[in-house]
């Protein structure tokens, strides 16, 4: 019953604090849907979209979010396409066709959060239209519809 | 280790919390960089009995930093206790200047020439502080009872010795080996009211347990701070005794006969005690003097004697065809010292 609460959770950020997906940190939390069970170090998407709630201190300054991670690129699946948004603003979007670690930034202007609770909280949902069951490509035996590993997560006050 | 790329690897693990994925505040020159959760699977740590083995970090430092477009110098710090875990020195990113490489050829020349080192007054007076340190530092047969396993020698206590009047610097390598040299070394430190750093260099995350088992061990993370300068510089730093030992300084620095020439620049008096090296770079007459355990470092004045005669020497500056080293010492800025060939 536990575990299902915090699900629900979102995953609160502090600025500047680098936050790893995967069971030792982050776990669940903040994941609303769309997500494969976490694992050591990272967690896929599993399906076109999904769903992350995030919180941080009210009323935050310009932030960037810097994502990690690496798209699911095969040679049956030569290009990721990935597209960001947050609390219905289009945010960022990207087209990846190399399976190496990326690092993304996306900026966040203040009026962007919702201020809910005397907390910024942003629902993200991160769209991933190519994503694809492995089995399907004869690329192992995984049915996760995977689109991208993602690994870190930050909120970084952009200076000055 | 931190890269050229800015990538910073490490693990941060508490035997008080060893549940705990605990939070690391990287600053740096003492302002707040970047935070993460060391969080991620190190099989390394696993073996070595770190919790779950989920306890390592990879983070990128902010390539926009001011700070990091000079030699600058990577604090990592836990936030709960404030305990700082790790430093090391990062060079610039334009590297060297023609003046510190003419000066680091410079140090190979004389390394290479130990008869020169040895000669004259210099080795005269280390030769006297030999006797004089071994007199008081001289290890005892110890038969206390050790088993590698459990790191800490049973029984073995260290007093935190307020007012140390010798900062002795223990190098690193396994647990095991350092918590031997520890019991042996333990019946002297008080007598000779010593305080011993042990230095920490990530080989052996055991290493980081010590500490907390024996109160008055000080632990010196020099992870990164490769070479002479930024090793000697960490020790100075952080060393409250009047004089700085390396001990078996060896594996700390590229060269013993480096650090004979190190000795001789700024020794011009009664400031240097010591100066002696590994296997193969101590004189005949000089090591019939030591008892302490081979291989041997280097001693030097306290902190701010060393600061001030490098100072001094920064002062009288004698081109690139001088002898020449980095240091950073005490906080001051990096600069280069020299001294005439052959003065």
């Amino acid at each position: 019953m536990l575990d299902m609460v915090r699900e629900h959770l979102p995953l609160h950020c502090e600025p500047g604090v680098v936050r790893l997906f995967g069971v030792a940190d982050i776990g669940m939390a903040g994941l609303q849907a769309g997500w494969s069970q976490p694992e050591d170090g990272h967690t896929w998407n599993d399906g076109a979209e999904a769903a992350l709630k995030l919180t941080t201190l009210a009323r935050p300054g310009t932030m960037l979010l810097v994502l990690t991670g690496e798209p699911y690129v095969s040679r049956a699946r030569p290009m990721q396409e990935m597209t960001l948004f947050g609390n219905g603003f289009r945010l960022a979007g990207w087209r990846m066709t190399q399976r190496i670690e990326i690092t993304r930034q996306i900026r966040l202007e203040p009026e962007w959060w919702l201020d809910r609770g005397g907390h910024a909280v942003m629902n993200l949902v991160i769209c991933l239209p190519n994503s694809a069951r492995p089995k399907d490509l004869a690329d192992g035996p995984d049915g996760r519809e995977l689109g991208f590993c993602f690994r870190t997560l930050c909120l970084r006050p952009l200076l000055g | 280790m931190l890269r050229p790329d800015l990538r910073l690897d490490g693990w941060c693990w508490s035997p008080e919390r060893p549940q705990e994925r605990l939070l690391v505040d990287l600053l740096v020159d003492d302002h707040p960089a970047v935070s993460v959760v060391a969080a991620m699977f190190r099989p390394d740590l696993l073996a070595r009995g770190c919790g779950d083995g989920r306890h390592g970090f990879a983070v990128h430092l902010p390539a926009n930093l001011p700070q990091l477009q000079r030699e600058c110098l990577v604090t990592a710090r836990e936030r709960q206790s404030g305990r700082i875990f790790g430093r090391l020195l990062r060079p610039g990113a334009t590297g060297p200047s023609p003046r510190e490489r003419a000066a680091a050829a410079a140090i190979a020349e004389l390394s290479d020439d130990l008869a020169r080192l040895h000669a004259g007054q210099p080795a005269g007076r280390m030769r006297a502080a030999f006797g004089r340190l071994a007199a008081t530092l001289a290890p005892r047969p110890s038969g206390l009872p050790y088993d590698a396993d459990l790191l800490v020698p049973a029984g073995l206590r260290l007093a935190r010795v307020e007012r140390p009047a010798i900062s002795l610097v223990l190098p690193d390598g396994s647990a095991a080996a350092a918590a031997g040299r520890i019991a042996a070394l333990a019946p002297a430190l008080a007598a000779a009211r010593a305080e011993l750093l042990l230095v920490d260099r990530g080989a052996d995350p055991r290493l980081a347990l010590l500490p907390a088992a024996l109160p008055g061990l000080g632990l010196l993370a020099v992870r990164g701070a490769e070479g002479l300068a930024g090793t000697l510089a960490l020790a100075a730093a952080v060393a409250r005794g009047r004089w700085l030992v390396l001990l078996g300084a060896a594996p700390l620095c590229p060269s013993a006969a480096a650090l004979l020439a190190l000795a001789r620049m700024i020794g011009d008096g009664d400031g240097v005690l010591l100066a002696a090296a590994a296997a193969g770079g101590l004189a005949d007459g000089m090591s019939g003097t030591l008892a302490l355990p081979a291989p041997l470092g280097v001693l030097f004045g306290g902190p701010t004697e060393l600061c001030r005669r490098l100072g001094a020497a920064a002062a009288d500056d004698a081109g690139p065809a001088g002898l020449a080293l980095r240091a950073r010492l005490l906080g001051q800025p990096w600069r280069c010292v020299t001294e005439p060939r052959g003065a």
